[in-house]
């Protein structure tokens, strides 16, 4: 009886401490993972990179990626960037900087815009949301205009 | 193993007298009734507070509180951190639950009438507790800079804005500023992270070491309670376990019910449909509605706001105000008062969710 | 008490005396000036003209009102005379009286002002001038030539005395307004049977994708009947300038289809162009079901299953139907991700550019080159799958979180049966029954 009752009792302590044990570690382990930075250190920006400076040729545009939606990145004839979120105001196609003109067209409807984005002609309502550009070290910094 | 242990109780008790502690812990006891269930509550609330302060150290290790970064560092903590959608979904969930039973732990209190002497001050370090954890939500509910929390905090914070004299004061404490804006973000935060821990901490130490001195409350005419447990271990292990318990609970809906982030704020848009404040704020909300834009000459709001800091200061004050309890009698009017603010909580809540949309 | 303080003001500034002197100079000037002028026309007429649609009552808010012209300024007569009642003084011949002009004298009677540029442009510099030139060649100017006076003059969408700019939305050339316009004619096949043409132009119209944009979605951009038949000049396009008319807004399309195998042979056989597969009015939104040879096909209208050109639309259909169905699976799989809970951005963003994949390449169909098709589909097909790959990450990592879970879970279980253990135990012990 004595002996049953201790091996019993020390059945549960094992189980305790085991399960404790098991617990423990499984909250350990997600908090350990959390504390150790990620591969891409830096949290996403308000800023993003739209490529780098002496990539473009003058009077050329590019699209870049604007969090989840495209942006337009142009280098003007005058040696200028310029960029606007790359979605037609008509019905969200995505324009194209066009050096023959030095426009941005929309090839859906045929709309186009000046290089302030405004819309000049074809369907477009509105004009294109212009992005605030500016240059940090080698990188061409596209931001929204808060 | 068992000598090192006497040893070091010896060399404390030498220089702090513990053994008088250990003492009165082992002899404390806690008496066992219908009602018993009702002690575990103010337990699981500690246990939620525990796990908001480390996962909100966690947080911290990459939140950003400005209006260009804390939105996507919460993104950044959500999507890239390993399981940063975990512990940010636990700061969350634990968050609400937390609230959901310091309002047990309170409403239990109140119909035991636990607060009489001699735990009046126990009932008044509660009800402070109960108010900051209230500042935590709102302040903290900002912090990830979206949409819905965005114009929560404007609605809420231009109540504020309706009480004479200082309320145009107050609305530029709270906000930093006319408006909503990053100063407003950096400011929460550090009531958040800085100001309201330090408070709590010293009500909790003091609210918890009232609790310990004191032991259990019996109930108004339950003074007879013949059967009982020890408080250590029977009724920590309880505890113990009802933890274990909360802690299932709340890694499964955690998981299982990950927090959404929703989308960034946007100062120059219009306010969206369905702006609410957390759930623990709509009876208030809600309540603000009902008062008509006027009574007689006066403004409704302004009367509605003056209305719940009476009966914010109506709540400190109970024990003191109980009279009958404070005589060891039943009280019958402040239990009606508890069920009927439970009742009226309870169902304008739920009503917020279903009717008032 | 602020008015008295100006009174003030103003005597201790202006000496009273230089106030007298601009009184006796300056009062007299102001007859120099044009007086608004008297219209006497409107006080006798509107007597007896009580309808809404009455001349003196819609000529209240007519462009020509506002502009501070009077009736006699396209009519004749003098206004300014107080005849009495006497017509004959009023509506006088000698002082330029003309009878209202009838159906067919209308382009002639308005174009006196609208086509002289020297006039018209004191109201705006701007201005067009060409209107009457354009009506000339028109359909409906060419018949009123010819002494048809059932067909459409300037009034007959302008109003009479009711004329508005065409941004006034009041008026019946707002650009949502003119469908209706035209169809008032148009629909009637009463009206229209001795022209032989059809009457459901409007019927198809309000189908069509640009109908729908323009008269549900309120989008005034939309091409109305005035934008692919002209405003004065309204007339069917030729089978052969049906790209040019479509081409003004689906530039893309146009020039694919210029470049195609299809222009040459569309015109030699008299096919209207882009009408031969969309249809006209109706402007068809084409599917996959359109390519091929099946029963929907158009492509099936010339082509057979056999000839090479059928061959081709059906591998057309083919590799456009795969590559749709692939995008198709992508967004159930990113709605499901989403569902979940699980990060979504990334795929959403990649999405937007698969669809965008499937626009173009049901937009190369234009070029009728299935080498085109191949390559653009090949480009969408990567990125889709691409796509296809990163949601199944996600709802793998999602049964990933749930075992965690599970585990996470047993575990808790097993600390928690064993601690009951332990209370059950020492609760023998420990419990006090005289307390």
């Amino acid at each position: 009886m004595e002996e049953r009752n201790t091996s019993r009792k020390s059945f549960i302590n094992y189980l305790l401490g085991g399960g404790f044990t098991l617990v423990a570690a499984s909250f350990l382990y997600p908090i350990v993972r959390f504390v150790l930075p990620p591969k891409s250190t830096e949290a996403e920006p308000m800023a993003v990179s739209a490529g780098k400076v002496g990539e473009m040729h003058l009077n050329s545009g590019k699209i870049f990626k604007f969090g989840r939606k495209p942006g337009l990145l142009i280098y003007t004839e005058q040696g200028e960037y310029q960029a606007f979120m790359a979605t037609c105001t008509h019905l969200d196609c995505i324009v194209q900087f066009r050096n023959d003109s030095e426009s941005i067209w929309c090839a859906c409807h045929n709309g186009y815009y000046d290089l302030n984005g405004n819309n000049i002609s074809g369907p477009p309502p509105r004009p294109l949301e212009r992005l605030n550009v500016f240059i940090k070290d080698d990188d061409i910094m596209v931001s929204k205009i808060t | 193993m068992k000598t090192y242990t006497t040893n070091l109780i010896n060399w404390l008790d030498k220089r702090y007298n513990i053994k008088e502690i250990i003492g009165f812990i082992t002899e404390k006891k806690v008496p066992i009734y219908k009602h018993t269930i009702w002690y575990y509550m103010g337990g699981i609330t500690l246990l939620f507070f525990i796990i908001q302060v480390l996962t909100g150290i966690l947080l911290l290790l990459y939140y950003r509180p400005t209006p260009e970064e804390a939105f996507e560092s919460v993104q950044f903590i959500m999507t890239q951190v390993h399981y940063g959608w975990l512990i940010r979904s636990i700061h969350s969930w634990s968050a609400n639950l937390m609230i959901l039973f310091a309002f047990i732990h309170m409403f239990s209190v109140l119909l035991l009438k636990s607060y009489r002497p001699p735990r009046e001050l126990t009932w008044v370090t509660g009800v402070l507790l109960m108010y900051i954890s209230l500042a935590f939500g709102f302040t903290g509910y900002l912090l990830p800079w979206n949409e819905l929390s965005f114009f929560a905090t404007k609605v809420g914070t231009d109540i504020a804005g309706v009480i004479p004299f200082i309320g145009k004061f107050i609305i530029r404490f709270l906000r930093g500023g006319e408006d909503v804006t990053g100063a407003t973000l950096t400011r929460l935060f550090g009531f958040h992270v800085a100001v309201l821990p330090g408070v709590i901490i010293v009500i909790l130490v003091i609210h918890l070491l009232m609790v310990q001195r004191q032991g259990m409350s019996k109930p108004i005419g339950l003074k007879e309670v013949k059967k009982g447990m020890l408080f250590f271990p029977d009724f920590f292990l309880r505890d113990l376990l009802g933890w274990l318990f909360a802690v299932g609970i709340l890694a499964a809906l955690a998981a299982i019910f990950p927090w959404e982030l929703g989308q960034k704020a946007d100062p120059f848009s219009s306010a969206p449909e369905g702006i609410a404040p957390e759930w623990y704020f709509l009876f208030m909300f809600q309540t603000l509605k009902f008062f008509p834009a006027r009574i007689l000459i006066l403004d409704g709001e302004v009367i509605a706001v003056f209305i719940f800091a009476a009966l914010g200061i109506f709540w400190i004050l109970i024990p003191f105000l109980d009279t009958k309890a404070r005589r060891e009698q039943k009280s019958p009017i402040f239990t009606t008062i508890g069920i009927f603010a439970i009742l009226y909580v309870g169902i304008i809540t739920i009503l917020s969710y279903f009717v008032f949309k | 008490m602020y008015s008295h303080n100006l009174m003030k003001n103003i005597i201790r500034h202006f000496n009273i005396i230089y106030i007298l002197f601009l009184f006796i100079f300056l009062f007299p000037a102001i007859y120099l000036f044009p007086q608004e002028r008297h219209n006497n026309c409107i006080e006798c007429h509107s007597k007896f003209e009580e309808e809404e649609t009455s001349p003196t009552i819609e000529f209240k808010n007519d462009i020509h009102n506002t502009s501070g012209m009077l009736c006699s300024d396209c009519h004749g007569g003098d206004p300014e005379i107080n005849a009495g009642g006497n017509q004959e003084l009023a509506m006088n011949p000698k002082k330029g009286y003309k009878p209202p002009p009838g159906h067919n004298e209308i382009p002639e009677f308005c174009a006196r002002c609208h086509s002289d540029f020297e006039y018209m442009k004191k109201f705006n510099p701007n201005i067009r001038v060409d209107q009457y030139e354009n009506y000339l060649t028109s359909q409906h100017g060419k018949l009123l030539a010819k002494g048809d006076d059932k067909v459409a003059n300037c009034v007959s969408c302008h109003k009479t005395h009711g004329i508005r700019k065409k941004t006034n939305p009041a008026s019946a050339v707002f650009a949502n307004k003119i469908p209706e316009t035209c169809s008032k004619c148009h629909s009637d096949p009463e009206y229209m049977k001795e022209y032989k043409i059809l009457t459901n132009q409007l019927e198809m119209y309000k189908k069509s994708v640009h109908g729908e944009f323009l008269l549900e979605k309120g989008d005034l951009n939309a091409p109305a009947c005035n934008d692919c038949h002209g405003n004065h000049g309204a007339a069917p396009p030729g089978v052969e300038s049906v790209h040019n008319v479509c081409g003004v807004c689906h530039s893309g399309n146009n020039q694919l289809f210029l470049k195609s195998s299809h222009k040459k042979y569309f015109d030699e056989f008299g096919f209207p162009e882009c009408a031969s597969c969309h249809e006209h009015h109706l402007i068809k939104k084409l599917t996959e079901e359109s390519l091929g040879v099946g029963d929907q096909s158009v492509c099936g209208i010339c082509h057979t299953q056999e000839d090479e050109g059928g061959i081709i639309a059906v591998e057309m259909k083919n590799i456009i139907e795969n590559f749709s169905a692939l995008r198709d699976t992508c967004q159930i799989l990113s709605e499901e991700v989403e569902r979940k809970g699980m990060p979504v951005n990334e795929i959403k963003y990649q999405m937007n550019n698969v669809d965008s994949e499937l626009l173009k390449a049901r937009n190369i169909v234009h070029s009728f080159s299935l080498e085109n098709i191949k390559q653009i589909t090949e480009e969408g097909t990567k990125l889709a799958i691409s796509v296809k790959k990163m949601a199944n990450d996600e709802l793998k990592e999602y049964q990933i979180r749930r075992i965690g879970l599970a585990v996470s879970l047993f575990f808790i279980f097993l600390a928690g049966t064993a601690l009951y253990l332990k209370i059950k135990k020492i609760d023998k012990k420990n419990i006090i029954n005289s307390f």
